[in-house]
């Protein structure tokens, strides 16, 4: 820095400013007493005549507690200890480590193993009322499809060797639900599961899920088809009349209906289905004994 | 009185002590981690573990692949394909495999197909073609037949053969089959490259 002259200002020079030390100081080591030092060089044994009475002591006060060891003091200590000691609560936590981290691992391989592999959560007797989500579902019928035109009044053509079968599921959506979508698979008596909605029959009459269905109670569309109590099992029935009338502001009901290819010689005894939301846990819905 | 000071002595003194524990225990954590990578080269995946189950069979046989019922009809080559209603030509040569897939359980179709020559080289389906036959699925006990198309050089002589699979992706511990095809010789290619008719996918699902 310089004046306005250009030449530098002359400040007396003073000592530095003194600042407070970072660390306390350190104590000097306490030295033994010298007694000690004298006892071990050369014991002196001082003549009975020079013996002087020693006063009687007085009584010790009770020690105060001193200040905690320092953090360095307490390592320093620490590490002195035996290796087991020092370890010790690392070594009680290690098995729960483990166990935790490939405990977690296998429950997240099987989680994702159960979730690629469709499962039955319930087998709902032939006509009765299963609940998947928060939807109830019924196997109404399962025909074979007996049309030989599709919907452009074209011929239907299957592959050879095959048989065309269409299932129809009474479907009861509570109020205030939004409907899902579900997922079918007809199963045949040797346990093939067979998709819905196969390929080349698209021009068929089908009403596949998703259901259209209103939010608004009682605006089901599609064919009325009863809906009975949750977990009540009734008979299987064909008719439009349902055999118990659901409340119309609670429950809407629609029935679909879904095509299945399977080949010939093949009956289906069961229909897995399951609301978009609970896949890959099925219902398996006994297909009524009609079925032909 | 050392010239660092009483605490920096200290702190000298404390490190020369804790320095060469954690030298170990650095050293331990490398010889771990080694430890672990030769495990896991000797013991992890590739190492065969994991492979998939191979059942063979010959053309024209039908071979299970757990949930396919597979068969190889047949082979044909050739310089030009068709592929959506266009030529499509190669420096090598087309090698259609013609095969019959059953679905066994559940719906479904062909995932995954690999040619292997007879000097171990492997060629997977072209993806310069339309490919059919693995985005098609059928159901249970009904079969569909098509043409897998590979794309391989014109050296491409000897045994070959075909591996099919259900699984798309990972074919680890999952079944394959693998079928021989007929050998191919020399004459066999040539006629194939001199072939200038266009090739088109026969028995395509729709």
């Amino acid at each position: 820095m310089s004046a306005a002259g250009g030449r530098p200002v002359e400040r007396p020079v003073t000592d530095p400013p003194t600042w407070p030390p970072l660390w306390p100081p350190v104590q000097p080591p306490v030295q033994p007493p010298v007694q000690s030092m004298v006892r071990l060089s050369a014991p002196a044994v001082a003549p009975p005549s020079a013996v002087t009475p020693v006063p009687p002591l007085a009584p010790e006060e009770p020690l105060e507690p001193g200040p905690p060891p320092s953090r360095r003091a307490r390592r320093a200590g620490h590490q002195d200890a035996g290796w087991l000691r020092r370890n010790a609560w690392g070594l009680v936590a290690l098995p729960f480590a483990v166990t935790l981290a490939v405990g977690w691992d296998v429950h997240v391989v099987l989680n994702q193993r159960a979730a690629e592999r469709p499962s039955v959560t319930a087998t709902v007797p032939a006509g009765g009322w299963g609940t998947s989500g928060q939807v109830r579902y019924r196997v109404a019928s399962v025909d074979r499809v007996t049309e030989r035109l599709d919907k452009y009044g074209l011929p239907v053509k299957l592959p050879a060797g095959s048989v065309l079968w269409r299932s129809h599921v009474d479907v009861v959506v509570p109020a205030g639900v939004k409907a899902p979508g579900c997922v079918t698979r007809l199963v045949d008596r040797e346990g093939r599961r067979f998709d819905d909605g196969p390929r080349g029959t698209s021009a068929l009459k089908a009403t596949p899920c998703p259901l259209d269905v209103d939010d608004g109670p009682g605006t089901g569309t599609g064919t009325s088809a009863g809906a009975p109590p949750a977990g009540s099992s009734a008979p299987p029935s064909r008719s439009a009349a349902p055999p118990t009338p659901p409340p119309p502001s609670t429950e809407r009901a629609v029935q679909v209906s879904l095509l299945y290819l399977l080949p010939d010689g093949a009956r289906p005894t069961q229909l897995w289905i399951a609301s978009t939301d609970q896949v890959p846990h099925y219902l398996a819905l006994t297909v009524p004994s009609t079925a032909s | 009185m050392s010239p660092l000071g009483p605490g920096l002595a200290d702190r000298a003194r404390e490190t020369a002590v804790r320095l060469p524990r954690l030298l170990t225990a650095g050293v331990l954590v490398v010889l771990t981690v080694l430890a672990g990578s030769w495990l896991d080269r000797v013991n992890g995946p590739g190492n065969g573990d994991d492979r998939p189950f191979v059942v063979t069979g010959r053309t024209g046989e039908t071979v299970d692949a757990r949930k396919l019922d597979v068969a190889v009809l047949g082979m044909r080559g050739g310089a030009v394909i068709t592929s959506y209603h266009k030529p499509v030509d190669t420096a090598g040569v087309w090698l259609l495999v013609r095969i019959r897939v059953t679905p066994r359980s559940e719906s479904g179709g062909l995932g995954w197909a690999r040619l292997t020559d007879g000097r171990g080289r492997r060629f997977n389906l072209t993806g310069r073609v339309d490919q059919p036959m693995t985005v098609t699925t059928s159901q249970p006990g009904l079969p569909i037949e098509g043409e897998l198309v590979f794309e391989v050089p014109r050296d491409v002589m000897g045994p070959i053969s075909v591996q099919l699979a259900f699984p798309p992706i990972d074919q680890r511990m999952d079944a394959v089959a693998e079928v021989e095809l007929p050998e191919l010789t020399a004459a066999t290619v040539a006629g194939w490259v001199a072939t200038t008719a266009p090739l088109t996918l026969a028995g395509t699902p729709s």
